[in-house]
């Protein structure tokens, strides 16, 4: 459903055409735990209905994007996160107080959507779409300076700046394999890199108050191979600054991959770094959403407890402590139903199956396992 | 009665339509007009929310019979909770200048911000009348281009989901003769696939589409369409199980539903052949199940023959050909018998489509291989061939899209005199889907207008 203006258009497409099935094959699907995340590339998250909201007054009149005020709207899932990044974009282009108020308010641990992860996150997928869905980058620009002369030191403006250059940069690489990319593409690549790099450095006093700076400072100093060491660094001061920002870590395990030159060795050491980094606020959680975030970024075909080191039995044990501390969620859910499926635990697969009841949310079952293929596989009928 | 004294009567004494819609805690029970303008009819309705369904809003269009006029637009209204509310909503004219007809106010029933969940039908029958141009009308009413032209996809997707099978039936019927072209020039038959073959779990209701099909059947059994949307609706059901072909380690138990679910798909098509192969798409969906099956070439040449022997202007056929013989994932690529092929549409469907095919058919190629393809390296399609074939398409449909995609490939031909020239004749029209992520116009213009 589109809205333009204040109009709903029927001439769009309603995500039926064929080209939408090339495009949810070929990225990461929403149903990665990091959608959005690492969103410097392919993988981005699939914001079909929250990319068509560009009408300020519908979203401020029945909505508010503070963390206190959620009536009336989605507050788990790709649902969520979908309808926010939304009204984030609204917001950059037609209200940026309100927007400065709402990324103010969700600064803060407690402020999570229902199935645990930080409403901040969906700041940059929000950008992401204020961006992209205008195709003169110049626009943008001229944003982004009214902006900054309306609210200079300001960190989101700071990092607004910062996710510009980089969807930019990512726009002259284009999304596929090195090997498709041309000379003028790299090129322009590293120039807009560096562009978002510098406004990183020189705004870090004010700007990495908030998380989302070592997550635009993990996503550069990887795109532009800077020494390891400095990338470490900041991973660490970020992770020790805010502890519960999921996106820092998830943004570092895309970067350590074999994706992007690292192995499966080196993610599972990040990996039980952080779990026990965050045990006493998380318990073993993060590996089942570590490990989550890492099969939304596997290669087509790969799977997740073949060609990685997870663990099941471990996983599991993360997918349990995560619904303890998540009891309503079911984003969670279906994704521990379909991890357990994935792993072929037919008696957990059942049994969560059976919790899901019709609550099922597609955006789930997405990509090579479907809760169709699960069904059939166990037999399970309702 | 006449259309505009009934309409005007209802205008003068309010006269409620005693018609009653029902479901999910929600009626609509009359509705009454109550002014009208040559471009919008202000419509008071009568109804009531239990507010069991959340924030509801409700869109209000017309339509034709036929279902090939309607109003391509609504305004979003709250339907307030309540027992027997009133809710003032607005219709707004089919687009174009002329007069049209309309016969039936549709209701979109949705939870405010998502899909519509619930379409109701009243009669209404109204004839537009002639309205002046003003400068505020957008590009397709100024230019006066037919909805189904534009995005012929939304009038078979709005008319399935409204489930008007009369209307899909006429529409098909209508839209099976090579003239039927939309503004690219593809046919506008071919815009039923798009519909029906969208096999992504976050887009379709598996369940509600499969209903609506069945009852498309039952209110025709020899409907061309129904059997061959029966048909594309397996074929895209077993991909959704099997999921991505690049996988080559498929479960096996989707391996077998697979397989299952095309036979099904394969069954359907060889028991409607009778009445459904007078329409092309049934070719086009019997070779999808050749290609996706890996079917011998005996047999999927001999299909194709027919096909094209019966059907000899509808591309689509071409196209599943030359992606039978270039397969992206597994198999042997014959880029030879890939260039027979087309070099065949082209001189098959020349009387009525010169030589575009030849850019037709090669750029639908190039969109099924990977992005580090290569289309002028890698296969035996000629640039100075392609040219040609999209100067005379750009000069037969000289659409935005079809601009751009010319466009790209002079971009990625470094032809920058072409390039330039398009560049000037597209101005701000920019269709950004066009550009290959790795060949943007950012990057296209850097390499050839920077140089300028």
């Amino acid at each position: 459903m589109d809205y333009e203006g204040n109009f709903i258009n029927l001439r769009r497409p309603l995500g039926l055409i064929v080209l939408s099935i090339a495009i949810t094959l070929a990225t990461a699907s929403s149903s990665s735990e990091a959608a959005g995340t690492a969103s410097n590339g392919p993988g981005n998250v699939n914001i079909l209905a929250a990319s068509n909201v560009s009408s300020a007054n519908l979203s401020q009149t029945q909505r508010s994007p503070l963390c206190s005020t959620s009536v009336g709207s989605a507050n788990d899932g790709p649902e969520a996160i979908n309808e926010l990044a939304g009204m984030v974009a609204t917001l950059f282009w037609n209200n940026e107080d309100l927007l400065k108020r709402s990324v103010d308010d969700w600064n803060t641990p407690t402020c999570v959507f229902e199935d645990g992860r930080p409403k901040m996150s969906v700041f940059q997928d929000g950008l992401n779409y204020a961006f992209k869905n205008q195709s003169d980058w110049s626009k943008s620009k001229a944003r982004l300076e009214y902006l900054k002369n309306k609210f200079p030191n300001e960190a989101f403006v700071a990092l607004a700046e910062s996710r510009y250059w980089c969807q930019y940069a990512w726009n002259a690489r284009g999304s596929g394999f090195a090997s498709s990319v041309t000379p003028e593409g790299w090129k322009l690549f590293r120039e807009r890199l560096e562009r978002a790099e510098a406004t990183l450095i020189n705004t870090k006093t004010y700007s990495s108050q908030i998380p989302d700076w070592y997550v635009e400072m993990i996503i550069v100093q990887s795109a532009l191979d800077r020494p390891e060491e400095e990338r470490d660094k900041t991973f660490i001061e970020g992770t020790q600054k805010f502890k519960t920002f999921y996106p820092i870590y998830f943004t570092m395990l895309n970067y350590l991959s074999p994706k992007w030159g690292g192995s499966w060795e080196t993610v599972d050491n990040l990996v039980t770094w952080t779990v026990e980094h965050t045990q006493t606020i998380e318990g073993n959680s993060m590996y089942a959403r570590l490990y989550w975030a890492a099969s939304g970024g596997l290669p087509q075909g790969d799977q997740l407890f073949k060609n990685t080191r997870a663990k099941w039995k471990l996983m599991k044990k993360g997918f349990e402590d995560l619904m303890r501390r998540h009891p309503k969620s079911n984003w969670n859910l279906n994704n521990f139903a379909k991890f357990a499926c994935q792993a072929g635990d037919k008696s957990t697969f059942l049994s969560l199956r059976k919790q899901i009841g019709a609550n099922v949310i597609n955006a789930a079952w997405s990509g090579d396992t479907t809760l169709d293929l699960c069904e059939a596989k166990y037999g399970f009928e309702q | 009665m006449n259309r505009i004294a009934a309409c005007l009567l209802y205008l003068f004494i309010g006269f409620p339509h005693s018609v009653c819609a029902q479901g999910s805690g929600i009626s609509i029970d009359s509705f009454r007009v109550t002014k009208i303008t040559p471009d919008i009819a202000d419509i008071e309705l009568f109804g009531s929310n239990d507010g069991s369904m959340g924030s509801i809003c409700i869109g209000t269009i017309a339509k034709s019979k036929d279902g090939y006029v309607r109003s391509n637009r609504f305004p979003p209204i709250a339907f307030p909770v309540g027992q027997n509310v009133n809710i003032f909503s607005q219709v707004f004219r089919p687009d174009g200048h002329g007069v049209v007809n309309t016969d039936y106010l549709v209701i979109m029933v949705y939870q405010c911000g998502k899909e519509i969940f619930q379409r109701l039908k009243f009669d209404w029958a109204y004839e537009w009348p002639k309205k002046l141009a003003s400068p505020t009308d957008t590009d397709l009413a100024t230019q006066k281009i037919d909805f189904d032209s534009v995005r012929p996809y939304m009038v078979i997707y709005e008319n399935f989901a409204e489930e008007d099978y009369a209307a899909l039936d006429l529409i098909l019927q209508r839209w099976n003769n090579p003239q039927e072209r939309d503004s690219n020039g593809e046919w506008k038959l071919d815009s039923f696939r798009s519909v029906f073959l969208n096999y992504s779990s976050e887009n379709r209701n598996w369940k509600a589409d499969f209903k609506r099909i069945q009852n498309w059947r039952k209110f025709n059994p020899t409907s061309a369409g129904a059997a061959i949307a029966e048909a594309k609706y397996w074929i895209a059901y077993a991909w959704h199980i099997r999921g991505c072909e690049c996988n080559d380690s498929v479960d096996p138990v989707a391996i077998r539903v697979f397989g299952e679910r095309m036979k099904r798909a394969e069954n359907i098509l060889k028991n409607s052949k009778s009445f459904a192969s007078i329409n092309p798409l049934w070719y086009e969906a019997y070779l999808d199940i050749a290609v996706s099956t890996k079917r011998n070439a005996k047999f999927t040449v001999e299909l194709f023959t027919e096909g094209i022997r019966r059907h000899p202007h509808f591309h689509p056929l071409y196209t599943e050909m030359v992606k039978y013989w270039s397969p992206k994932y597994g198999g042997k690529v014959d880029w030879e018998k890939v260039d027979k092929v087309v070099n065949q549409a082209v001189s098959v469907t020349a009387d009525l489509d010169g030589g575009i095919n030849y850019a037709i058919i090669y750029s639908r190629l190039d969109n099924l291989q990977k992005l580090e393809f290569d289309l002028f390296k890698d296969s035996l399609a000629s640039w100075p061939r392609m040219k040609v074939a999209y100067e005379e398409l750009i000069n037969r449909y000289p659409s935005n899209e079809n601009i751009n995609e010319f466009a790209t490939y002079a971009c990625r031909a470094s032809d920058k005199a072409t390039y330039l020239n398009l560049r000037a004749r597209m101005k701000d029209n920019v269709v950004p889907s066009k550009w290959p992520s790795n060949y943007s116009m950012d990057m296209c213009d850097h390499r050839y207008m920077q140089e300028s």
